[in-house]
């Protein structure tokens, strides 16, 4: 089905408008807007007949631009390669939308965000709580509307979140917000009776800085990449290309292919060190440090290369919106293909000695099940999906960068456990050996900017989603006036996992809590926010 | 009674040197073992070979933290401190241990008991979940490594018709290689490795999931008595098992008997090392059918060493 | 008139006086408890001149039946002299335990218990005291009827009648079985008379002759004193009659009644029995029973909440440690009189130790229970705060059960343990059942850390209406009294021994090897020799508490002395809890979480052993599993004897008891026409 199907469909059924398409006229993008009270029946159709799986919401407040709040619901239907934006508007006298929860689980925590953050109420959601601002945060002060001021530090209000009580005969085992197997604060309330976890309740969000708010309200087009490359100490590239490219796409920007190559070489360097991180992670929270040694010091040449490519281990700061600040030279092609040739010669012997590693095995596999409708259902994806059987890539499904010229294939395990997630992550290594080895060999001569000489036009959206080493990243883009946008909304991979990891724990053992949790590789600081989920009222997701 | 009532003098050397092997050696052999063997699979350097005595003598000056008001964690400390002593001065370390004439099998091993009790107290003591949950642990690992121990032993013994320590020594001497004895070293080596605590039998401390189990509430010098005993423990339970079970060397005149424990004693540290490194932990329901079949094991030994093989 | 005499006496005095003074609570204990001294007094006077003089004998002239031309000898051994210190210690701890703690049967009237429990004692008295075995199974059913009484004092509450009648019912077959027993050796006896000295000669002459008809009456003893006992699977009445009785009650019983089961094991295993292949067979028989015991009995202990239950069970295993040394005694008489005497001195050491630390325990559990109101394990913690005494009592108790040196446990444990292996040298089967007590060993520690730990450590939480104080002078006085015996007998237990071996020697037929050669010549050591072992010297174990516990406290001063060298200051402070706020209730980890993966693996383990693919698992874990095929179907009896006597309007105890004398009667007269 093309955009133009998908258009027509949704206008004979639920008088859905379109809207502008962006600037560059992708073909695999879709944006329309659909009154309140067809809503109900869009979504419907859309998850349960068509297919689409849902991404995230956004709720931006365009009081100043239409009088009116408006609801972003983004879908993506893999198969035709289409991302589907459905917009709804909302009165600002009566500011709330009925939910779409019931429907489709995986909105549980974005609507409770949409009431945090602007103050739209989802009416009908199962579990209205609050979910990213801190605990005494005061009611009515919505953060993303446009008259709160950026940097505004309220005096703390006394209303308590009432936390879960554990069920008969079991107790609470805290994990967090400090423990020794996370490397950020979040709290997973464990409920443990004897060794096994009978339930568990969620509450995160403690590295939340206001970004978007930031991104809103004082910071330009070509600051906020800077800014995006930090919202995670791991995969910042991955944001800053996501925002790049769905600025580009709303302003009409074509980048320059040598530019496309880089990013792409950028950002397959950067899913090869974070996969080698999680891999001595998870060997250290199992308790096998050799793994953790070895795997890091495996990872160290790759941290070489890129400060020799950037400047820097981490934060690369090569992108920009236009195409890329940073050059990869001829003279250090060598060098970098020295490198891969290195690791692989490392990765296959590690590759060939997990299975034979029989204490190894007996942790990793049959644990952390998380089953595939399960996975389907949550809309949960990157390696946490391959490994439960789901075939999601964006690389492959909606292409971006240089992806649609390279040749290479999803990796998908069926396990559902947490060894298929480990498989999965390795053998992506790989893949990203060979995508970084055809990239350097393709990379036409050229230049790496586009000059922009006008000032980006406002009321354009823009959309781009990006592989992370842990799934999809998404982000959507309203650019405003005044050189900056009016609403910029990412969302990291991680937001969607998370949301499975309490169903997952339920029936685990203790001892499994952290190796499980760890498997889903969750990335706190770019979920950007906390949620509450409860395990034991299980029914509330059904 | 005459052969092992030893004179005073003899008595005296032997408490010294098993109280400098306990206690110094103890600590020194660890951090050998953490530099040269595990740094080195790890392609690291390492730490100092001194680190455990630093790290010892850094607890004893800090800040000692209560959570919990009970006597107990007050005494348990000193209890297994004191009960790894003396199991220490029951053990022969080269050469007929101090306390030779007035303990045996049974007293060693519910000396040693008394040191995982006193763990397991200071971990019931506190009200912190981590620590209830590491004692627990703690206990079911004991509960199934301890019949393990005690067969190891009892086949010695068999063979050597006596429980006292020498006497199953220099017996294990004069036997020769047998099949049960195999059978128990092995046993007794998987033993070991559970009850110090290294992996993949790591589980009752396990860092990561339950952030030290029953030590998790202490600090300073209560931690520092619990570190220097834990060393202790190691090496009374590798010099039993270079004693008995690889006894060679102990008809040597001395100080060659000592020369030939100590490299005993660096042979099993470095093989303990060595298996450490390459296993990760393991669940404690996993351990304990783990240890189900090591008692089978010890068991089928048992019966050989009765039916004289 | 002689000691003995003189204590019932004093016993049946008591209990006239308190059965009229019932009224005054207060008083009728302390007459009790006057009259328990007194003759306790007398007791031990007489022990100890059995013990240098040889054994009491006295005709005692109101016991003298005419009809039957019996003239009764009152005949006190070493042997009995063990057992009546036991019964004096019991005895004095648990009335003067009594005077407050029978406040929590605030309803009843005194006038049913002090008698009873002085009548208890004195017919106590009366089975070790006498060597005729009519009188012995007399005073024996009286004992069983006077014990009655006492676990069903509190008739208003359903389960003390139904579990009083149980035990009655049970322990009243299980004499009838002796009864029937006596009356084949009576009638084999060409002297017709019930003697022990003549019931020897019998059976031994039966076990040439009929040697079937020998092992029958053998059989029927064994599974009348097991019952009584507590040994697997005739003990079932224990886990349902003692935590429905008074606590007191339960201390007394625990420390008396289950030891005179092994009393009269040993009198007919090894004074009756000479020594020939049977004992080989029957001492294995006992040891394997004893061994079973201390297994199921143990690990079912493990999952049990409730603190009476939980010490039950233990009663069980601990009683299956006795039969294990006595086992090992009987059996390897014939093959090895070293190792059977030590066998046996073993098994009498664990008797002794036992009724000080069980009978200590159960007065732990009943002052719980009378300051908190409860003995439910999850429901009341952290009582080190508010009962010091009686947690020190009940740690020291728990230890020695456990074994933990130096306390009296360890020792006779260790002896129990150590001779095992030498017997096991010539009888392999023994190393094994040593080596299954060894592993329950461990699971009694396990369940006794958890038993202290939801108990007495931690943080205190109890009721609003509990007072925080400890419980009265009169209750902690004899907690304390036990556990010195504990301690004690740990730490010098060489002249304890000695007098064991006076009343083992006595009834053991043949040379028996000396006092010294069994356990060398120190006083405050132990060392155990094997003589003709092909160890050069023949020493084959060692224990020398004195020595061992000096270094220990020694080691202990100095790593005292370490920990204070860096002048380290303390603070309190708040657990750690990773960062967020929570209640106590909510971490609180509770008791059935405690050791729920070992529980639940030893649950499922015996469904995947290798076994043929029928539907076994299931019959298995029912067969393995005690609750299912002891306790329940035992309350499931209590029941229905409950209601067929309440159905027969309260005559069905009656009836009951004319049953059981009417057994007697007939028998009697069977005996007088046989005679005449």
């Amino acid at each position: 089905m093309t955009t133009q199907e998908l258009a027509t469909q949704l206008q004979e059924r639920f008088d859905a408008e379109q809207g502008e398409p962006d600037g560059l006229a992708s073909p695999g993008w879709l944006s329309v807007t659909v009154c309140s009270d067809r809503l109900l029946d869009a979504i419907r159709w859309l998850w349960e007949d068509a297919g689409y799986r849902f991404l995230i919401s956004a709720g931006s407040d365009l009081r100043r631009e239409r009088g009116k709040y408006l609801v972003t619901n983004l879908f993506a239907q893999d198969e035709h390669g289409i991302y589907l934006a459905v917009h709804t508007e909302v009165d600002p006298e009566q500011p709330s939308i009925p939910s779409i929860t019931p429907i489709v689980p995986a909105a549980n925590w974005t609507e409770r965000e949409l009431r945090d953050m602007i103050g739209v109420v989802p009416e009908g959601h199962p579990d209205p709580r609050r979910l990213v601002l801190a605990d005494d945060w005061p009611e009515d002060l919505y953060p993303l509307r446009w008259d709160v001021e950026h940097g505004i530090k309220p005096p703390p209000s006394d209303c308590q979140v009432p936390r879960e009580p554990p069920p008969e005969g079991s107790s609470v085992v805290p994990l967090g917000p400090y423990f020794p197997s996370l490397e950020e604060p979040a709290y997973f309330r464990l409920f443990v009776e004897g060794e096994e976890v009978v339930g568990a309740d969620y509450r995160g969000f403690y590295n939340h800085r206001g970004i978007e708010k930031m991104g809103c309200s004082v910071l330009t087009y070509n600051q906020i990449p800077f800014i995006a490359e930090r919202i995670c100490g791991i995969c910042g590239c991955v944001h800053s290309t996501a925002y790049c490219q769905a600025v580009e796409r709303a302003a009409g920007i074509e980048i320059p292919e040598r530019a496309k190559y880089i990013r792409t070489i950028m950002l397959e360097l950067e899913r090869m060190q974070s996969h080698l991180l999680w891999l001595g992670i998870a060997g250290h929270i199992v308790g096998f440090d050799t793994v953790l040694m070895q795997t890091w010091r495996m990872r160290e040449p790759i941290m070489w290369l890129s400060e020799k490519l950037s400047g820097n281990r981490r934060v690369y700061g090569g992108n920009i919106i236009g195409g890329v600040r940073l050059d990869i030279p001829t003279e250090v092609h060598q060098d970098v293909l020295d490198m891969l040739d290195k690791l692989e010669t490392e990765w296959k012997a590690l590759y060939k000695s997990i299975p034979g590693d029989t204490s190894l095995m007996a942790r990793l596999r049959g644990t952390g099940v998380l089953p595939h409708e399960l996975a389907v259902e949550r809309c949960v994806v990157g390696p946490t999906a391959r490994g439960s059987g789901v075939a999601i890539d964006t690389r492959l499904d909606h292409p971006y960068a240089a992806y649609d010229r390279l040749e290479f294939e999803k990796c998908v395990h069926d396990g559902c456990d947490n060894l298929s997630r480990t498989l999965v992550r390795l053998d992506e290594t790989l893949v990203s050996i060979g995508l970084i080895r055809q990239a350097l060999q393709q990379m036409p001569d050229g230049p790496i900017l586009t000059q922009i000489d006008e000032d980006i036009p406002g009321g354009f959206e823009g959309f781009s989603g990006v592989e992370a080493p842990r799934g999809e990243v998404v982000h959507w883009v309203l650019t405003g006036d005044e050189n900056r946008p009016t609403r910029w909304r990412p969302r990291a991979p991680t937001y969607a996992n998370l949301q499975v990891v309490p169903p997952m724990l339920k029936g685990s053992q203790l001892a499994d809590a952290p190796i499980n949790i760890a498997s889903f590789d969750p990335c706190f600081s770019c979920t950007d926010r906390m949620e509450v989920v409860d395990m034991r009222t299980d029914d509330e997701y059904d | 009674m005459a052969g092992y009532e030893s004179g005073l003098k003899v008595t005296q050397m032997t408490l010294a040197l098993n109280l400098v092997i306990a206690l110094l050696l103890g600590p020194l052999m660890a951090g050998v073992v953490r530099k040269f063997v595990r740094a080195r699979l790890h392609s690291r350097q390492g730490p100092p070979v001194l680190q455990p005595f630093y790290d010892i003598c850094k607890l004893l000056g800090k800040e000692d933290l209560r959570s919990s008001s009970s006597p107990i964690v007050d005494f348990a400390p000193i209890v297994v401190m004191a009960a790894t002593i003396t199991a220490a001065l029951l053990t022969p370390m080269g050469m007929r241990s101090p306390l030779a004439g007035h303990g045996d099998l049974i007293v060693f091993v519910n000396l040693v008991t008394i040191a995982v009790v006193g763990t397991v107290m200071v971990g019931l003591s506190s009200a912190s979940p981590y620590s209830l949950i590491g004692a627990a642990r703690e206990i079911m690992m004991h509960i199934m490594v301890e019949p393990v121990l005690v067969i190891c032993l009892i086949v010695a013994a068999v063979k050597a018709q006596s429980l006292l320590f020498w006497h199953m020594a220099e017996g294990a001497t004069a036997g020769g290689m047998s099949i049960s004895m195999v059978i128990a070293t092995i046993a007794m080596l998987m033993a070991m490795q559970a009850q110090i605590g290294k992996q993949p039998f790591d589980i009752a401390e396990a860092e990561t999931e339950v952030m030290g189990g029953a030590f998790v509430e202490l600090s300073g010098p209560r931690l520092a008595l619990f570190q220097w005993a834990s060393f202790a423990r190691q090496i009374v339970y590798a010099s039993m098992l270079a004693a008995i079970f690889i006894p060679w060397g102990i008809d040597l005149a001395p100080p060659w008997n000592l020369g030939a424990h100590l490299l005993k004693l660096l042979g099993v540290y470095v093989l303990v090392g060595i298996v450490d490194v390459v296993h990760p932990r393991i669940r404690v329901e996993q351990a304990i059918k783990f240890f189900v079949i090591i008692i089978v094991l010890s068991l089928i030994g048992l019966g050989l060493a009765i039916g004289g093989y | 008139m002689d000691p003995l005499t003189t204590a019932v006496v004093v016993l049946l005095t008591g209990a006239l006086l308190t059965a009229f003074l019932s009224r005054h609570r207060l008083m009728a204990g302390y007459v009790a408890l006057a009259s328990v001294i007194l003759a306790s007094i007398s007791l031990l006077r007489l022990s100890l001149w059995i013990f240098s003089h040889g054994p009491f004998e006295t005709v005692v002239p109101l016991l003298r039946l005419p009809v039957s031309g019996l003239r009764v000898h009152l005949i006190v051994d070493q042997l009995s002299a063990v057992f009546l210190f036991i019964i004096v210690l019991v005895a004095v701890s648990t009335t003067w335990f009594s005077l407050r703690a029978m406040e929590l049967c605030k309803a009843r009237s005194l006038i049913r218990f002090y008698p009873a429990l002085l009548l208890f004692f004195a017919t106590t008295l009366g089975v070790v005291a006498f060597q005729n075995m009519l009188v012995f199974l007399l005073f024996w059913e009286l004992m069983t009827l006077t014990s009655y009484l006492l676990i069903a004092f509190e008739t208003e509450k359903p389960q003390a009648a139904r579990a009083g009648l149980l035990y009655f019912v049970a322990a009243t077959v299980a004499t009838s079985l002796m009864v029937i027993a006596t009356t084949i050796l009576y009638a084999h006896n060409p002297s017709h008379t019930f003697e022990f000295s003549q019931l020897r000669d019998t059976l031994g002459t039966l076990t040439t002759t009929k040697p079937v008809l020998a092992n029958i009456v053998l059989a029927l003893f064994l599974v009348g004193f097991g019952t009584k006992a507590g040994i697997l699977p005739f003990g079932f009445w224990i886990p349902v009659a003692y935590p429905a009785a008074p606590t007191v009650t339960s201390a007394a019983m625990a420390g008396i009644v289950t030891k005179l089961g092994v009393y009269g094991t040993v009198r007919v295993f090894l004074d009756l029995l000479p020594p020939s292949e049977l004992s080989l067979v029957w001492g294995s028989i006992i040891a394997l029973l004893g061994t079973a015991s201390i297994v199921v009995g143990t690990l079912t202990a493990l999952q049990q909440t409730e603190a009476k239950r939980l010490l039950s069970f233990h009663v069980i295993g601990q009683i299956g440690y006795m039969w294990l040394g006595v086992g090992i005694g009987v059996a390897m008489y014939h093959l090895h009189p070293a190792i059977a005497v030590l066998g046996l001195m073993g098994g009498l050491f664990h008797v002794v130790n036992n009724a000080s630390y069980k009978s200590l325990l159960f007065l732990n559990a009943g002052a719980v229970e009378y300051r908190t109101g409860t003995t439910e394990l999850d429901r009341v913690g952290g009582l080190m705060h508010i009962m010091p005494v009686t947690t020190v009592s009940a740690i020291i108790a728990s230890l020695s059960i456990a074994g933990v040196p130096p306390l009296s446990g360890f020792t006779s444990k260790w002896l129990i343990f150590e001779r095992s292996i030498m017997a096991g040298l010539y009888v392999p089967v023994f190393i094994f059942l040593g080596l299954v007590a060894v592993f329950i060993s461990a699971v009694t520690l396990a369940s006794f850390m958890k038993f202290l730990a939801t108990l007495f450590l931690g943080d205190l939480h109890v009721g609003e209406q509990v007072a925080h104080r400890e419980v009265p002078v009169s209750m902690t006085i004899p907690q304390t009294l036990l556990a010195i015996v504990c301690v004690v007998f740990g730490v010098a237990p060489v002249p304890v021994l000695w007098y064991l071996y006076r009343g083992a020697a006595e009834i053991l037929p043949g040379m028996v090897p000396s006092f010294n050669s069994l356990v060398g010549t120190s006083p405050f050591r132990v060392n155990l020799t094997l003589l003709g072992s092909n160890s050069a010297i023949g020493a084959t174990g060692a224990w020398d508490p004195l020595l061992v516990t000096a270094v220990f406290v020694g080691a202990m001063l100095f790593a005292y002395g370490i920990s204070r060298l860096g002048g380290a200051r303390t603070r309190k402070v708040p657990i750690w809890l990773c960062g967020e706020e929570h209640s106590y209730q909510e971490i609180m980890y509770s008791s059935h979480s405690f050791l729920q993966p070992f529980n639940r693996y030893f649950c499922r383990l015996y469904p995947e052993l290798p076994v043929p693919k029928m539907r076994m698992p299931g019959l298995l874990l029912k067969l393995l599993n005690p609750d299912t095929w002891i306790t329940y179907p035992a309350e499931r009896l209590a029941e229905r004897l409950a209601r067929a006597q309440t159905q027969a309007g309260g005559r069905a105890l009656v009836v009951y008891l004319l049953w059981a004398v009417a057994l007697v009667v007939i028998v009697g007269l069977v005996l007088l026409f046989a005679h005449t």
